[in-house]
Order: C-alpha cells, then sequence, then structure tokens
C-alpha cells in the first residue's frame, strides 16, 4: 500500500491510500496515525479511490485511526471506496460506525 | 604474543564462551600444530585437539564434536579434501567450520576444497592475528546456531502443544457424531491455520432438543495473537447463558464484553446462527464474515446475506437477525475469507460461483468428502504453489430429508 498526503487547509488533510491494504501494511499506515495525531489537526480525509483491495487487518487499521481521531477530536471521513473495499465495508456495516462519502 | 592477540581482540565484544569450545587442528606436521595450538592457547583457547592425518582427524571428530576444524590440504593417508568429503556425508557435521590452511597457490586444489563443503581458506603459514580472528568468527556463529536451534526446539514444543489446545476448543468427531444423532444431521470440516495457530474457530452448542447453535468466527490477523483471542472469544461462548438461543442479544452481549477485552483494531468477523429443526428455520448474525450458502435437495442456491460491525471492535453496537429457511435436505455451508480472498498466479480468486459448482459436483457425496472435494477444488484452482496466507475454516451442515 502506498500513503500519500496533501495539504487542503488549516489543519486539514487529505491521505490518498493506494494499492493492496493487507496485514502487511500495519508500518505504512502508522503514517496516517501520525497525522491524525499531529497537533492542530482538525479534519482528515482518508481517499480511497486507489485502493483495490483491503483484508481484515486491513479493515482493523480504520477502527485504530477511528478512536484515534475521536481521541485528538478530529473529523475523520472515509471517501472514494469502490470494489471489494465497498463491499467488505457494506457487510462489515462501516456506513454505521465511520463518516463515509 | 600472548598480549599481541589479545590486545587485537580485546576491542571487539567477544562472548566468552567460545574459549571452552573444543578446536581440532590438522596437520601432518608436528611443528606446524604445535605453533598452532601455542597460537590458540595464547589467545585464551583452553580445548585445542590435535590429529596428524585425515583418518585420525575423522575418528577424532566423531569422538569431540570440535566447533571448529582447521585443516591441513596434504596429508598421508586421508587428505584434506578426502577428509571433508567423508565428514559432510554425516548429516551432523553439514555446518562444522573447516578452515582450510595451505601453502598451496594453485586456485584449483582450493576450489576443489570448497567445492566438497569448506568453510574458508588461509594461506600458510598463517598470520596468528588472521587465524584467530577467523576462528572467533566461525564459532560465534556455531554459539549463535546453536542457541537459536535450543529456542527453536523449545518454541516448537510449545506451539505443539498450544495447537492441540485450540484443536481442543473445536469440535471432535466424537461431539461432531453426538450432534448429528441428536439433530439428524451431517457435519463436515476443515480447520487449516496459515501458521502454528490461526484466528479461526467454529463451534457448535446444543440449546434444546430442537435448537442448536452453531458457529463460525474469524479474529482479525493470525498466528498468537489472533490465537489467543480465540480462546477470549470461545470462553465467553461457553459461559452459561440463557441468551444463547437468541443471536442478535447473544451477539450484542458477547460484543460488549470483546470490545473491553481487545485491543483497538482487533476485531471477529462472525456467523452465529442457532438451527431450529422443528420450525425449520434459521435465525442468524452475520458480522462482516463471508455469505454463507444453502444448496437445497434440488439443486437451488441461496445466499445468508447480512452485515454487522465486526465484534469487538466497538461497543455499545446493536446487532439484528435474519430469520431465513432451512428445510429438511438442504445443506448449509460457511467458510473462513481465505477460501474467497487467495488469489492464485493470475490474482484471480476462487469466488462464491466457484464454491457453488463444487458444492453441486460434490453433492452425491458424504458430507466430509464434500469438505474435502472444496478444500481440493480451492487449492487446485490458486495453483499447488501459491501460498495460503490466511487461516482457512470450513463447515458444512447437512440436515438428512
Amino acid at each position: 500500500m502506498l500513503v500519500s498526503k496533501e495539504a487542503r487547509g488549516e489543519g486539514e488533510y487529505i491521505i490518498h491510500l493506494s494499492g493492496k491494504m493487507t496485514f502487511t501494511d500495519t508500518s505504512v499506515f502508522s503514517h496516517v496515525l501520525d497525522v491524525i495525531n499531529q497537533d492542530g489537526v482538525r479534519s482528515i480525509i482518508i481517499d480511497l479511490a486507489g485502493l483495490e483491495f483491503i483484508d481484515s487487518a486491513g479493515l482493523g487499521m480504520f477502527f485504530i485511526a477511528k478512536e484515534d481521531a475521536e481521541t485528538k477530536q478530529v473529523a475523520l471521513v472515509l471517501q472514494g471506496a469502490t470494489g471489494q473495499i465497498q463491499k467488505m465495508f457494506t457487510i462489515s456495516c462501516f456506513y454505521e460506525v465511520f463518516q463515509i462519502r | 604474543m600472548e598480549n599481541d592477540i589479545q590486545n587485537h581482540i580485546s576491542n571487539i565484544e567477544i562472548d566468552t564462551r567460545i574459549y571452552a569450545e573444543p578446536i581440532l587442528l590438522v596437520d601432518d606436521s608436528t611443528t606446524c600444530r604445535s605453533m598452532m595450538a601455542l597460537v590458540y592457547s595464547c589467545a585464551g583457547f583452553t580445548n585445542i585437539l590435535q590429529a596428524k592425518d585425515g583418518k585420525e582427524a575423522l575418528e577424532m571428530t566423531l569422538e569431540y564434536k570440535p566447533s571448529l576444524v582447521v585443516l591441513d590440504l596434504f596429508m598421508p593417508i586421508l587428505n584434506g579434501t578426502e577428509y571433508t568429503k567423508e565428514i559432510r556425508k554425516n548429516p551432523d557435521f553439514l555446518t562444522l567450520p573447516i578452515i582450510v590452511q595451505s601453502a598451496t597457490t594453485n586456485t584449483d586444489d582450493i576450489h576443489a576444497a570448497f567445492n566438497v563443503g569448506v568453510n574458508d581458506f588461509i594461506s600458510k603459514p598463517p598470520s596468528a592475528d588472521e587465524l584467530i580472528a577467523r576462528s572467533i568468527v566461525h564459532i560465534s556463529n556455531v554459539i549463535l546456531a546453536r542457541n537459536l536451534s535450543v529456542y527453536k526446539k523449545r518454541m516448537d514444543a510449545d506451539m505443539k502443544i498450544a495447537r492441540r489446545m485450540q484443536a481442543s476448543i473445536m469440535p471432535n468427531v466424537e461431539q461432531q457424531g453426538d450432534f448429528q444423532k441428536r439433530y439428524r444431521c451431517e457435519i463436515g470440516s476443515h480447520f487449516n491455520p496459515s501458521a502454528e495457530l490461526g484466528g479461526d474457530f467454529w463451534g457448535m452448542r446444543s440449546l434444546s432438543s430442537s435448537q442448536m447453535a452453531l458457529y463460525n468466527i474469524d479474529l482479525s490477523g493470525h498466528g498468537v495473537s489472533a490465537a489467543l483471542n480465540t480462546f477470549r472469544f470461545h470462553a465467553i461462548l461457553h459461559e452459561n447463558k440463557s441468551y444463547f438461543a437468541e443471536p442478535a442479544v447473544c451477539i450484542s452481549a458477547i460484543n460488549s464484553r470483546l470490545s473491553n477485552l481487545l485491543d483497538v483494531g482487533q476485531y471477529a468477523t462472525v456467523f452465529y446462527t442457532v438451527l431450529d429443526v422443528e420450525k425449520n428455520m434459521l435465525s442468524y448474525v452475520l458480522t462482516g464474515a463471508p455469505t454463507p450458502i444453502i444448496l437445497s435437495a434440488e439443486g437451488e442456491v441461496y445466499w445468508l446475506k447480512g452485515m454487522g460491525v465486526p465484534v469487538g471492535a466497538i461497543p455499545n453496537i446493536h446487532y439484528d437477525a435474519v430469520q431465513h429457511p432451512f428445510l429438511a435436505g438442504e445443506t448449509l455451508l460457511t467458510y473462513s475469507d481465505a477460501l474467497i480472498e487467495t488469489p492464485n498466479a493470475d490474482g484471480i480468486f476462487f469466488s462464491a460461483e466457484n464454491i457453488v459448482e463444487s458444492l453441486q459436483r460434490s453433492k452425491e457425496m458424504p458430507v466430509q468428502d464434500r469438505v474435502n472435494q472444496l478444500v481440493e477444488d480451492f487449492h487446485s484452482f490458486i495453483g499447488e504453489n501459491q501460498e495460503v496466507t490466511d487461516d482457512l475454516t470450513i463447515v458444512i451442515y447437512h440436515r438428512h430429508s
């Protein structure tokens, strides 16, 4: 998986994930958590348009991001999920517990 | 000389145990052997053995199991190359470090020595510093490998016990037999963790003469951490609670308990169903798990749709149960995601359609054979050499007509 960060405004970032998000990507995903935990960050959009595949460990990483975001009072949005990722989000009811668009 | 050598090596941190390791010096010249023995004892080595030819060296190697052999190439009776060839035939000495020390400059001789399994070469007469430095490297590796091998043996033994423990939280043949009699059904299963231990488990609970629960659980991740969580989940599932006949209540309660226990990011995907053989109904909760399949006696296919937040991820989630008819003669299949998420060499997954196709073809077989057939079809689809990196669990439950 590849992670890239784009500043959008004061305390606002969009993070693009691409490739496959699996159990081998926990250290890569820690970059996302670093952004969430930066001081002064208020809102983060995780853009999943480039993501092709996610496994159970990948889904778990979003739960960690959610917990970190809630602790730091950062608004977290997941956007652009398609294909298998959208399917996994659906069967796991991510639409209930995450802000998704 | 003693001071020189010790000064030379004093800058490096050395495991002092190496000095007690036996070293075998092999040379037909008494002078050469004595010189080397002096070099080693000055460096602090205390266990120095000597052999005057390859034959004597072979005997002494077998008897004293040295940690290093320093070998001359040209000797009477059995030369250095022949000694190496012989000793490498013995599996106990495949990794024994052998340093050749020889005056030869003939590269063919040196190559021949390496080809039969020599590890290192030093020209003769050897420099004392170089001989000791190289010896320390080789003997340190021997100790390292020995420690690793001891550690591995202990881990292997531990894992074997843990694996048996994990197998014991799943129904054994005898327990399956009891359920088969009681609920007039036939059950088959497959459980294959990708590492020594798995994050999957399945099981059954008897609820009344007409009702039983069947579950297939996949804890996120795999290996030891996921396996430990299977024990947590299993313990909660086997408490004596009235709500086990109510899938929604049951999973909501387990979710509350597990959310407090699991680390953030850990969770379980769950298929938990109560089968009622009088009402011919299933009531189930499905959270993030692959879609179970029902096949009718006539070959119709039903997908058990459902969704829910994975269990243990977030507290206070309300789960809903779904009802679906389950008639006598019908077959229920539940499986973990490894079955549909392991790509073949072209990156293509074994699909739900492939699963159905396999089940249709195996219709007349005993249920356990159908499970085995499905596993076989899966493996031939993904290809022999393709590694399954996740735990694979499959359960087939067939109601007798």
